[in-house]
C-alpha cells in the first residue's frame, strides 16, 4: 500500500461510509490507492503539501477527489473553492459525494465548477454500485489533461 | 537838497577837520614843555646828588673841618632843590619822597661819622677800633643811601625822558588817524554827490530817448528834489501833453472809420434785405432798362444779373405790352399796386405775380427810374385750392363717423343681446316706460306690450321682494341713488325667476329726477349655480379628513373643518409645519412637468396621514387631501416586525431539514450498509432466520430513509419560489404519462386524456401534482386487468377543475380528510407500498396556487382526485 500511488483523495468524516467507501473501491481494486482525509483543513494541508503534508510533492496529484461537504474544521465547499482557485490544482477532477441533496449545496458546487455531483444513496447497494463506478470511471477510464 | 548845499556840507566839514587837529597839535606842545621841565629837575637832581658822593668821597679821605663844612652846605643846597621840586605823575612823586628820606637819612649818618671821628681823638685804642667799626657800618649806609638817591634821580630822569618820547608818539598818531578820517569822510561825500547827480542825468537821458522814439506811455523816473528832478518832472509833464492829444487825434480818427463802416454796414443790411426777399425786385430805368435785380428776380426768369441788367425789362413777361402799359401807368400816377402779370422763366414755367411799383427820384426829385416788386401768387393760390381740398376730406369724415357711429349702435345692441340684457327708460313723472323686447321677454312676453309702467313691474315681483324693491326706488326717485336690486319675479305664465336690474336716474337743472334709464337681466342661472356651488361646498366642509389648499408659495387659501380641527396652528407656522414639510420638492414635482397629482406620507402631531397632492386653478394653486392611516401603519410596522420573525424562524427550518437530509441518512447507510456485508460476508455462518432478521434491518433503514427523502422534499415545497406561467395542462399529462408508463412496463394500463384546459401557475410544481397523483393511480390499480386511469377537466367560472380517474383500490369515504394528511396511510405496507406524502404534497401545491383539492371513493369502486386550479393570472399565495 505504501508504494502505491494515491489516485483517490476520500475527504470524508464519518469512519462509517469511510469504511463503506472503501469496501465499495474494492471492486475495481482501488482500495489500496485511496488516501483518506478526515477534514477540510488536512484535505487542504494534503492538496497544498502545507502543515503534516509539507514534505509532499504537489506534481504528484490524484486522478480523482472525493468531498463530502459537511466536514469539521474547513466545510467541502470551501475546499473546492481553494482547490479551484489555485493554478496548481484547478484543474483536479472533484467529485462531491454527499448526504446533501439541497438544491443551494449543488448550486454552489457546480458555480465552482465541480466534475460531478453525487448524493449517497440510503440503501448500502446503491451507494456501493455508485461509489465503484465513480472509482472505475474517474481512477481507470478519464483521461486527465496533464 | 539842492547840488549846491551838497557841496557846502563838503566844505564845512573839511574846516571842521582842520580845528581838531590844530587844538590837538595845541593839547601836544603844553605837554612836552611840561616834560621837559621835569627832566631838566631830574638831571639837576643826579648832579645834586654826584656831588654829594664826591664830597661825602672827599671827607671820608680827608676827614675835616672844610670838608665836613662843605659837605653840609652841600646836603643843605640839595635838600632845598629836592624841597623845591614839583612833579606831575604819581610815581615821580613817590621816587622824590624817597630821595628825601635817603637824603635826611645821609645826613644822620654822617653826623654820626663825625661824631665817632671825634671821639676817637679822645678814646683809647680798644675804643678806637670799636669806633672804627662802628663807622665803617655808617660809612657803607651813608654810601648805599647815596647809591639809592643816585639811582632814584635817574630814573626821575629816565622817566621824564620816557614821557616826552610818549607824548610825541600819540599826537603823532592822532594826527595820523584825524587825517585818515578826514580823507575818508570827504572821499565818501565827494563819491556821494557825483554819483547821486550823474546817474539822475543818466536816467533822465534814457527817458528822452525812450519817450523820443514815440513811447508816449512812458514817464522819466523821479526821484529826490534836486535839479534834476525837477528837469524830469517836467519832460514827464510835456510827454503827458504830448501824449493826451496824440489819443484825441486817435478818437477822431476812429470816429470816422465807425461813420464809414457803419454807412457800409447799413448798404450790405439793405441789399441782402433786398437780396433775402422771395418776391422779385427789379429797377427800371427811365428808357425802360433794368438796372438792377435780386436772387428771386434771377430765380423766377431763369436769367443771370449780368444778362438781365440793361435788358429790357418787358421781354421776360407773357404779356410785354401789358407790362410796358404799368410801367407807365407808374410814371403817369408815381405807382402801381396789385398790378397782375405773369413772368416767363427760360425753362418755360409761368409764376403768376402781382406787381407793386413806384418811381424813385433823385435829391432834386428828378425822376431815375422805377422800383417794382413783384409778389409770387402761386403759393396762395396753391393754399386756396388745400383749403377746399381739406373741406371735401372734412365732410367725407363726418360721414365715415356718422356711420362708425351707427355700426356702434349696432354693436350695442348686440352686446346686449349676447348679455340677455334688457334696456328701460321710465319717465319718472308721467310713469310710463320704454323698454327693449328682451325686457318683456324677461318678464314672459313673447312680444312688446303696448304699455310699461312702474306698478306693472312692481305685480310682477314675488310679494316677498316687493317691500324692499319698492324702498330701492323711493331711494332712487327721492335722493338720485343707483337703483340696483336682485329679486324674484312671477313671469306671465307662473314660472318664477330671478332678475338683476339697474336704473341710473337723470336729472333736470333743478336736481329734480325726470327718469331712469337702465337695464335688466333674468339670473336665474346663476343664482341656481349659487345654489349648487353652495351645495358642492359642502363637500370638504363635511369630509371628516383634512383638505388644505394653499397658494406656491405654501400660504394656506383654504382649510376644511376637518383641517382647521386638526390643524389649528397651521397658518402661524407655514411651511414650518409638518403638513407642508418638504414644499420644496413638493412644489418642484409640478415645475419638473411632473404628474398632475403626487401622493406622499406626512406625521402630523404623531399620527401619520397619505397626502394626495392635486395641482390646481392651472398650478397657481395645490390641494392636499389627508387621508389618516396611522393604524394601517402601525398594522403596517407589526406585519414587518413579524415577517421578519417568520423569516428567522424559517431560515432556522432550513437549517433544521439540511441537518436532518444530512445527518439522519448518513446513520441509516451505516445500518443498512453494514447489514449487507454481514449477510454478504458472514452469510453463510448465520442461521436463515439471522439473514432473515439482518434484511429486515436493512429494509427499514432503507424505508427510514425514503421517508426522511419525502418529508424533506414536502418540507421544500413550502420554500419554493413560485414562477407563475400559462401551462399546457394536456402536454403536462401526456408526458407524465409515458413516464409512468415507462416505469411500469408489464402493466396493462388504460389511459384517457378528456379536455385538458391550460392553467396559470408554476409548471414544474404543477407537473408534479400530475406525477403523484398519476403515479397513485398506477400504484392502486395494480390488481385490474385492464388498470383504468382518466385526466381531465372543467371550466367553472373563474377557475378550473381538473380530476384523475381510477377503476383501483378506492378508499372508504369515512377516511377521505385523512387522504391528504402527511404519512396518513389508507392501507397496510404490504399492500400498497409508500411514505403517504405523495397526497400531502398535492394538497399544499394546489393550496400555494389558491385552489382547492379533494377525492371520492369507494373501497374498491375506484377513487376520483379533484383539484382546481386558476385558468388565468390572478394573486395568489
Amino acid at each position: 500500500m505504501i508504494d502505491d500511488v494515491i489516485e483517490v483523495l476520500l475527504i470524508e468524516d464519518n469512519p462509517d461510509d469511510v469504511e463503506l467507501t472503501l469496501d465499495a473501491l474494492k471492486v475495481h481494486k482501488l482500495a489500496n490507492r485511496v488516501k483518506v482525509l478526515r477534514d477540510g483543513e488536512e484535505a487542504l494541508d494534503y492538496i497544498f503539501c502545507t502543515g503534516q503534508y509539507a514534505d509532499r510533492d504537489i506534481c504528484v496529484s490524484p486522478k480523482v477527489i472525493l468531498l463530502d461537504l459537511k466536514l469539521p474544521k474547513v466545510d467541502g465547499i470551501e475546499v473546492l473553492r481553494r482547490i479551484r482557485s489555485d493554478e496548481r490544482t484547478k484543474t483536479l477532477p472533484v467529485v462531491v459525494l454527499t448526504s446533501s441533496n439541497e438544491q443551494k449545496d449543488r448550486i454552489d458546487s457546480y458555480e465552482l465548477g465541480v466534475n460531478s455531483y453525487i448524493v449517497k444513496p440510503v440503501e448500502f447497494e446503491n451507494f456501493a454500485k455508485a461509489v465503484a463506478d465513480i472509482g472505475f470511471y474517474w481512477v481507470l477510464l478519464n483521461k486527465v489533461p496533464f | 537838497m539842492s547840488i549846491r548845499t551838497k557841496l557846502l556840507i563838503n566844505v564845512l566839514l573839511l574846516v571842521c577837520s582842520l580845528v581838531i587837529i590844530g587844538l590837538v597839535l595845541n593839547i601836544v606842545r603844553d605837554k612836552v614843555r611840561d616834560s621837559v621841565a621835569t627832566g631838566a629837575l631830574a638831571d639837576q637832581l643826579v648832579i645834586g646828588i654826584s656831588d654829594m658822593n664826591t664830597i661825602t668821597y672827599d671827607y671820608l679821605m680827608k676827614p675835616g673841618k672844610r670838608a665836613r663844612q662843605q659837605w653840609e652846605m652841600k646836603h643843605a643846597s640839595l635838600e632845598d632843590l629836592i624841597k623845591g621840586a614839583r612833579f606831575v605823575g604819581e610815581k615821580e612823586s613817590v621816587i622824590l619822597a624817597r630821595i628825601m628820606k635817603n637824603h635826611e637819612d645821609t645826613a644822620l649818618f654822617f653826623k654820626q661819622l663825625v661824631e665817632n671821628d671825634e671821639k676817637k681823638k679822645h678814646s683809647a685804642a680798644s675804643m678806637r677800633a670799636l669806633l672804627d667799626e662802628n663807622n665803617e657800618r655808617n660809612v657803607t649806609q651813608l654810601m648805599a643811601r647815596s647809591q639809592i638817591m643816585a639811582g632814584d634821580a635817574y630814573s626821575l630822569s629816565r622817566e621824564s625822558d620816557a614821557a616826552i618820547q610818549k607824548t610825541l608818539t600819540w599826537s603823532v598818531w592822532f594826527i595820523t588817524v584825524t587825517l585818515l578820517i578826514i580823507i575818508a569822510i570827504a572821499g565818501a561825500i565827494s563819491y556821494f554827490l557825483s554819483r547821486n547827480i550823474t546817474a539822475s542825468i543818466k536816467t533822465l537821458k534814457n527817458g528822452t530817448e525812450i519817450i523820443a522814439r514815440g513811447d508816449l506811455e512812458y514817464r522819466v523816473p523821479v526821484k529826490g528834489g534836486d535839479e534834476i528832478a525837477l528837469l524830469s518832472e517836467s519832460f514827464n509833464e510835456m510827454a503827458e501833453r504830448l501824449k493826451d492829444t496824440n489819443a484825441s487825434l486817435r478818437a477822431e480818427i476812429e470816429e470816422k472809420e465807425k461813420g464809414r463802416e457803419a454807412l457800409r454796414i447799413a448798404s450790405l443790411y439793405t441789399r441782402s434785405l433786398i437780396e433775402v426777399s422771395l418776391d422779385p425786385l427789379v429797377t427800371i430805368s427811365a428808357e425802360g432798362k433794368v438796372m438792377d435785380v435780386n436772387k428771386a428776380a434771377e430765380d423766377v426768369t431763369g436769367v443771370t444779373r449780368e444778362k438781365l441788367i440793361g435788358s429790357d425789362f418787358s421781354d421776360y413777361f407773357t404779356e410785354p405790352d401789358k407790362a410796358r402799359e404799368g410801367y407807365s401807368m407808374v410814371f403817369s400816377q408815381g405807382f402801381v399796386k396789385d398790378y397782375p402779370l405773369a413772368i416767363r422763366h427760360t425753362s418755360g414755367e409761368i409764376t403768376e405775380v402781382l406787381y407793386n411799383a413806384a418811381t424813385y427820384k433823385n435829391d432834386k426829385g428828378e425822376i431815375q427810374g422805377v422800383f417794382a416788386a413783384a409778389r409770387d401768387v402761386t403759393a396762395l393760390k396753391a393754399a386756396q385750392n388745400a383749403l377746399r381740398k381739406s373741406y371735401d376730406e372734412l365732410e367725407q369724415r363726418v360721414e365715415e363717423r356718422t356711420a362708425e357711429l351707427k355700426e356702434s349702435e349696432e354693436r350695442l345692441t348686440h352686446a346686449l343681446e349676447a348679455g340677455e340684457l334688457g334696456t328701460w327708460g321710465l319717465d319718472t313723472r308721467t310713469g310710463k316706460a320704454w323698454r327693449s323686447l328682451r325686457h318683456d321677454q324677461i318678464f314672459g312676453y313673447e312680444t312688446l306690450l303696448p304699455e310699461w309702467t312702474y306698478q306693472m313691474f312692481l305685480a310682477h315681483v314675488v310679494p316677498e321682494d316687493r317691500k324692499e324693491v319698492d324702498e330701492k326706488f323711493g331711494h332712487a326717485t327721492s335722493k338720485g341713488e343707483e337703483w340696483n336690486f336682485e329679486c324674484r319675479i312671477c313671469r306671465t305664465d307662473g314660472t318664477v325667476r330671478w332678475i338683476w336690474a339697474q336704473g341710473m336716474p337723470r336729472l333736470n337743472e333743478r336736481n329734480e329726477v325726470v327718469s331712469l334709464v337702465g337695464l335688466v337681466r333674468d339670473i336665474t342661472g346663476r343664482k341656481q349655480a349659487e345654489v349648487e356651488t353652495e351645495r358642492l361646498a359642502t363637500f370638504p366642509r363635511l369630509n371628516p379628513n383634512p383638505i388644505v389648499e394653499t397658494d406656491m408659495a405654501g400660504n394656506v387659501q383654504f382649510m376644511n373643518p376637518a383641517a382647521l380641527r386638526l390643524f389649528p396652528d397651521i397658518v402661524e407656522r407655514g411651511l414650518a409645519h409638518p403638513w407642508l414639510a418638504d414644499w420644496e420638492a413638493l412644489v418642484n414635482t409640478r415645475r419638473e412637468g411632473g404628474t398632475e397629482y403626487n401622493v406622499r406620507e406626512v406625521t402630523v402631531h404623531g399620527r401619520w396621514y397619505l397626502q394626495t397632492i392635486n395641482f390646481v386653478r392651472e398650478g397657481e394653486r395645490i390641494r392636499i387631501y389627508g387621508l389618516d392611516i396611522t393604524e394601517r401603519r402601525t398594522a403596517e410596522t407589526e406585519l414587518k416586525e413579524r415577517t421578519v420573525q417568520l423569516e428567522a424562524a424559517n431560515k432556522e427550518l432550513e437549517g433544521f431539514s439540511y441537518s436532518v437530509s444530512h445527518d439522519l441518512r448518513a446513520p441509516l447507510r451505516a445500518i443498512d450498509g453494514f447489514s449487507l456485508r454481514l449477510i454478504r460476508d458472514f452469510g453463510d455462518k448465520l442461521e436463515e432466520d439471522g439473514v432473515r432478521r439482518l434484511h429486515a434491518i436493512s429494509r427499514n433503514a432503507q424505508q427510514m430513509g425514503q421517508l426522511i427523502d419525502d418529508l424533506l422534499s414536502f418540507s421544500r415545497l413550502s420554500r419554493k419560489e413560485m414562477h407563475m406561467s400559462r401551462v399546457n395542462m394536456e402536454a403536462v399529462a401526456r408526458d407524465v404519462w409515458s413516464e409512468v408508463k415507462e416505469l411500469n412496463p408489464d402493466r396493462k394500463l388504460d389511459f384517457k386524456i378528456v379536455n385538458m384546459i391550460a392553467a396559470f401557475g408554476d409548471a414544474s410544481l404543477i407537473r408534479q401534482v400530475v406525477v403523484n397523483l398519476l403515479s397513485n393511480a398506477v400504484k392502486f390499480t395494480r390488481d385490474r386487468k385492464p388498470a383504468v386511469i382518466e385526466i381531465g377537466s372543467r371550466n367553472e367560472g373563474s377557475e378550473i377543475t381538473y380530476y384523475v380517474k381510477d377503476n383501483g383500490a378506492g378508499f372508504d369515504m369515512r377516511y377521505s380528510d385523512k387522504l391528504f394528511g402527511v404519512f396518513e396511510r389508507l392501507h397496510r405496507p404490504d399492500e400498497f407500498e409508500g411514505t403517504g406524502v405523495g397526497l400531502a404534497i398535492v394538497q399544499r401545491i394546489i393550496h400555494r396556487h389558491g385552489g382547492r383539492v379533494w377525492a371520492e371513493g369507494k373501497v374498491d369502486g375506484g377513487a376520483t382526485f379533484y383539484f382546481t386550479i386558476a385558468g388565468k393570472e390572478r394573486k395568489v399565495d
